[in-house]
């Protein structure tokens, strides 16, 4: 044997010897656990439950979680009168607004451009005309409706503003999916392999730790008590919008908006979206819920690999 | 059965959340709401809606109910045969708790007198809104092991239950928080009334507690006075030689008496010891403020009382007992005296304005008698008793929790020992870096043990990897709205980001990245087998190199103006990191990350530290703050670089010019070169001087040749 054939023989089993020796050490590292929190994330009872070999690190990294949620909050909370969104509600524009403002917007205009309006992040004064103990007036809804029309919010990183007076803006179709959306990249990008995001919307994050998709069960909604499916997920998300969620409080229906009516929407029961990202399926899915079952092709087909169960009031579902 | 079995990382509780909801749900009475809400005057009663459906479902077995009419929060108390066993509350009521559509849901639950939660029904249910924190989940878990039973009531149409639950605004355990705290508020206002806010006596609750019990709880003084101990203290006291007016029984052995002292007013002791009727008369029937003094003989031919105290000419004075605290003397007369009929206890009564603080111990003195042949008496103490309030007699306010961050601290009070540890070795080695750079050996073997301690322990282990993610962090930090807390939330990254800090000014940035990055720890490592296995090393040049460098500040300009224009990209581009992969997640991770780390580990092993030198953006950020540093760790020489070019070779990263000038920057700090410098066998400088100072003098060279060298220059 020559040499510099021995040279070579060594550098190859160097060479190979490198990732032998990480696959030995990956071997040490025994199963993942999961790590969970639970608590709230703007109103919705919330909860992460993360995947790791070292749950002392996951625990951290939850840990860390809640101060990027709370800043979030701090921007998209109805109910907080110092939040971003309440003093753009309240002054009807907002100086040097965050990123996290205007990307919400900018999302939400979409999903609004693709359902032709039955998405509308302009939707709070209707839903303020709701809130009250008894049924609006249908003079007074119609001249709300007027203010309900995103095409009047300007959205840039020098400053959001409504067209009009008097007009509100309500996240609640995609804030709640965009926290999702922002807590779980970022335990992506802290590593994390595996992770159950459930901050209003679900999202998960890689696979099961045994390599299947998650099993998320749909709520049915004629009966509360049962579950009515099972959808399997990995790394997407899964938003579901029903009429049964939030009944209004003057009885006239629930809390899902007809921009055009002023008045519920009730053609189906419960949309469920599944997409990539959860700020987009939670917008869609308020879509869809709003628009009917005729225009959930064109709503989805705004993202690729969106699809869509939808339950008719009947109790039968439909996959789009 | 392969789902079966795959299912088991699941725990099985925690799908119960989920399916909480459901059961929740089970009651719910349909989709409508029973009656319209949304004005408090509009609400029915909470009477009017507890059904006998309702009832039944939250407290089973109960015979009658009736509203609490105080101006607590609203609830109804229901009984057993006519034994108050808890309270029936709505969440609505109790909460009003907001919720995201500013309504309200109604949960109506029942609660048992010591807080068990009895069953909970769902009237109807909207978007909820309650805050949750730490004390509340640890509350939640209670709940939950209550009705777990009530799993059984549901389940999935088919097969096996979800990993998850989705539906829209499922709210379950908001629901479940709501009425925990409710349950609360419930119970606290009618249980106790008094909101402690410091420590307060505790007035309320009540146990059966045998004397036994109390005693030892410490609720109790006990005394157990023999025969033969009376004679001892009567021998000290001076009387030994006289009779005690209570003649004894038996032999030295029997008891004498056996008497216990405590503070009354607390039921576990007062209504224990005393008997439920006394008791009641001190709390009731004296003016308010009154305290008293439990004392009872529980055996023995003596006993606290005597007789005299009977006497008009005793003053009615109970001359057996006397409470001291402090410089204060407390006694009694037969007045001040709740006796318990049928036992030798009484309680002996303090006025509002006697200036006896319970708080502060006190001592109860027993006395006894002895008579002289003359007939005139001679008290003496029988027992002292020292007593102090116990703990469990005492209710503490609710500490005031500590700052956020805290918590991981505390928790990592271990870890954080271990590498304060390490970093004050490392600090020594810095500092008598010349003594050690003179033991060849010793350097080696500390540097790798050093290496090997940080791979393994800050990386592996503790998961201590600084990384360009905190550096963009700690520079973000003044733009973002941040708490403080998210960067306080990694004790050892706190620690050694301000090591880092400091040595990156003081001496460079080779202290982190040539001895505290685990990263860099494992490439080094690497290349020091690789040199044992005699690999062949690539060397660029120097203007090679040069260019190479440049690399890493490449690196690390991409990121920050990423970090700005476009966040999420700058998310990917700090993937040019493998630190996350190789060193925080131990390599499991996915395929491409394991690939991209074990190419540079590959890499590493041919080019020394190829990573650390030409492409880590957290080195170029540290090398670029590098030029501030204040101190020189490396000497230098003027022989350096022209002629002698030994250090230049022994730098395994080629951090020195062929000057012979240090480029700090490039510098690892591993002192290889330092040895080197030291060496006078092997730098040319001072093996000349020793061979000259050998042959000139002809005795034995200087051994602190670099000394001598440095002398024989000025």
């Amino acid at each position: 044997m020559t040499p510099s054939r021995r040279r070579t023989l060594r550098i190859l089993a160097a060479g190979l010897a490198v990732p032998l020796g990480v696959l030995g050490l990956q071997s040490t590292q025994g199963l993942p656990r999961p790590v969970r929190w639970q608590g709230e994330a703007l109103g919705a009872v919330s909860a992460m439950t993360l995947w790791s070999v070292d749950p002392a690190r996951a625990s951290r990294a939850l840990w860390r979680m809640q101060f990027e949620i709370a800043r979030l909050e701090a921007i998209f909370s109805l109910f907080r009168p110092d939040s971003e969104l309440s003093r753009l509600n309240r002054d009807g524009r907002i100086e040097r607004p965050s990123r996290d403002m205007v990307e919400v917007l900018d999302l939400s205009r979409r999903i609004a451009e693709a359902s032709r309006g039955m998405f509308d992040p302009t939707i709070q004064p209707l839903w303020a005309l709701h809130a009250g103990s008894r049924a609006p007036d249908p003079r007074l809804i119609e001249r709300v409706l007027p203010l309900v029309d995103y095409t009047c919010l300007t959205a840039r990183r020098s400053g959001i503003q409504f067209g009009r007076p008097n007009m509100a803006a309500s996240l609640n179709g995609i804030a709640q999916g965009y926290v999702t959306d922002r807590i779980t990249e970022l335990l992506g990008n802290e590593g994390f392999e595996s992770a159950v995001v459930e901050l209003g919307e679900t999202r998960v994050l890689g696979q099961a730790p045994d390599d299947r998709p998650y099993s998320i069960g749909l709520v049915n909604p004629n009966v509360p008590g049962r579950i009515s499916g099972q959808v399997a997920l990995a790394n997407a998300a899964l938003s579901v919008s029903g009429g049964y969620g939030q009944a209004l409080p003057d009885g006239t229906g629930n809390h899902l908006f007809d921009p055009r009516s002023g008045l519920s929407a009730g053609s189906l029961s419960q949309v469920a979206v599944i997409a990539p990202k959860s700020a987009l399926a939670d917008a869609m899915s308020t879509a869809i819920c709003v628009a009917g079952e005729g225009a959930a092709l064109a709503i989805l087909s705004t993202v690729p690999s969106a699809r869509a169960i939808l339950t008719r009031p009947d109790g039968t579902s439909v996959e789009v | 059965m392969q789902t079966g079995t795959a299912r088991s990382w699941l725990p099985r509780t925690w799908r119960l959340p989920g399916l909480l909801a459901l059961a929740l749900g089970a009651w719910l009475v349909g989709p409508t709401p029973i009656w319209a809400q949304g004005d408090a005057r509009e609400t029915p009663s909470l009477l009017d809606r507890l059904t006998p459906e309702v009832m039944s479902a939250v407290f089973p077995g109960i015979t009658r109910l009736e509203m609490v009419k105080d101006d607590g929060p609203v609830a109804a108390a229901v009984y057993r045969r006519e034994e108050k066993a808890g309270y029936v509350f709505s969440t609505l009521d109790v909460l009003r708790a907001p919720g995201y559509s500013s309504t309200p849901f109604d949960v109506v639950a029942g609660v048992t007198m010591d807080g068990r939660i009895t069953g909970a029904v769902v009237l109807f249910h909207r978007e909820p809104y309650l805050i949750n924190d730490a004390r509340r989940t640890a509350l939640l878990v209670t709940f939950l092991q209550a009705i777990e039973g009530s799993e059984a009531r549901l389940g999935a149409e088919s097969g096996l239950p979800p990993d998850f639950v989705a539906g829209a605004t499922i709210s379950a355990r908001a629901m479940r928080n709501a009425v925990q705290e409710g349950a609360r508020m419930v119970l606290r206002y009618r249980t106790e009334e008094i909101v402690i806010t410091e420590p307060t006596i505790d007035m309320i609750n009540f146990k059966p507690m045998s004397q036994e019990q109390l005693v030892a709880d410490g609720g109790l003084a006990f005394a157990h006075v023999t025969n033969a101990m009376l004679a001892e203290v009567m021998a000290r006291a001076g009387v030994g030689d006289l009779l005690p007016e209570v003649p004894m029984s038996g032999g030295p052995d029997d008891t004498y008496i056996n008497f216990v002292t405590g503070y009354a007013n607390p039921p576990k002791v007062g209504r224990n010891g005393a008997g439920l009727e006394p008791f009641d008369e001190l709390t009731n029937r004296w003016p308010t403020g009154t305290q008293g003094i439990f004392v009872a003989t529980l055996g023995g031919v003596y006993d606290h009382r005597g007789t005299r105290y009977n006497n008009l000419s005793n003053g009615f004075l109970l001359d057996r007992v006397k409470v001291t605290q402090g410089q204060q003397d407390f006694s009694f007369t037969k007045a001040d005296m709740i006796v318990t009929r049928g036992k030798i206890a009484d309680i002996l009564v303090l006025p509002p304005d006697s200036g006896f603080d319970p708080m502060q111990p006190w001592r109860a003195d027993l006395f006894a008698t002895a008579v002289r042949p003359d007939g005139k008496m001679e008290r003496f103490v029988l027992a002292g008793l020292d007593y102090t309030l116990p703990d469990s007699m005492i209710l503490m306010p609710e500490p005031d929790p500590p700052p956020v961050w805290v918590e991981p601290w505390a928790d990592s009070m271990f870890d954080i020992a271990i590498l304060a540890t390490a970093l004050a070795l490392l600090t020594a080695l810095l500092a008598f870096q010349a003594q050690l750079a003179r033991q060849r050996r010793l350097h080696r073997w500390l540097r790798i043990s050093f290496l090997v301690f940080t791979l393994v322990w800050i990386g592996w282990i503790a998961s201590a990897q600084l990384s360009i993610v905190h550096l963009i962090n700690y520079l973000k930090a003044p733009f973002v709205n941040l708490d403080l807390a998210f960067y306080l939330a990694e004790p050892l990254i706190v620690i050694l980001a301000g090591y880092t800090a400091i040595s990156l000014v003081l001496l460079g940035r080779g202290v982190f990245c040539g001895w505290l990055c685990p990263f860099g720890a494992l490439q080094e490592l690497l290349a020091q087998a690789a040199r044992t296995l005699n690999l062949p090393q690539w060397t660029p040049s120097m203007p090679t190199q040069r260019v190479l460098w440049n690399g890493k500040y490449v690196a690390l300009g991409v990121i920050l103006l990423l970090t700005v224009v476009a966040p999420d990209a700058a998310t990917v581009a700090e993937e040019v990191e493998p630190f996350k992969t190789a060193i925080t997640s131990v390599f499991v991770r996915g395929l491409p990350f394991v690939a991209y780390a074990v190419v540079l580990l590959v890499i590493g092993l041919f080019v020394e530290r190829a990573f650390c030198r030409f492409l880590c953006p957290l080195g170029a950020g540290l090398a670029l703050l590098d030029r501030l540093h204040l101190f020189e760790l490396i000497k230098r020489r003027p022989e350096c670089g022209n002629p002698c070019q030994l250090c230049e070779r022994s730098c395994p990263v080629k951090a020195i010019e062929p000057s012979g000038e240090v480029v700090t920057a490039e510098c690892f700090q591993c002192l290889d070169c330092m040895v080197e410098y030291y060496d006078d066998r092997r730098c040319p400088p001072l093996a000349k001087l020793r061979k000259e100072q050998e042959q000139a003098a002809g005795f034995r060279p200087d051994l602190n040749s670099a000394g001598a060298y440095l002398r024989a220059q000025s």
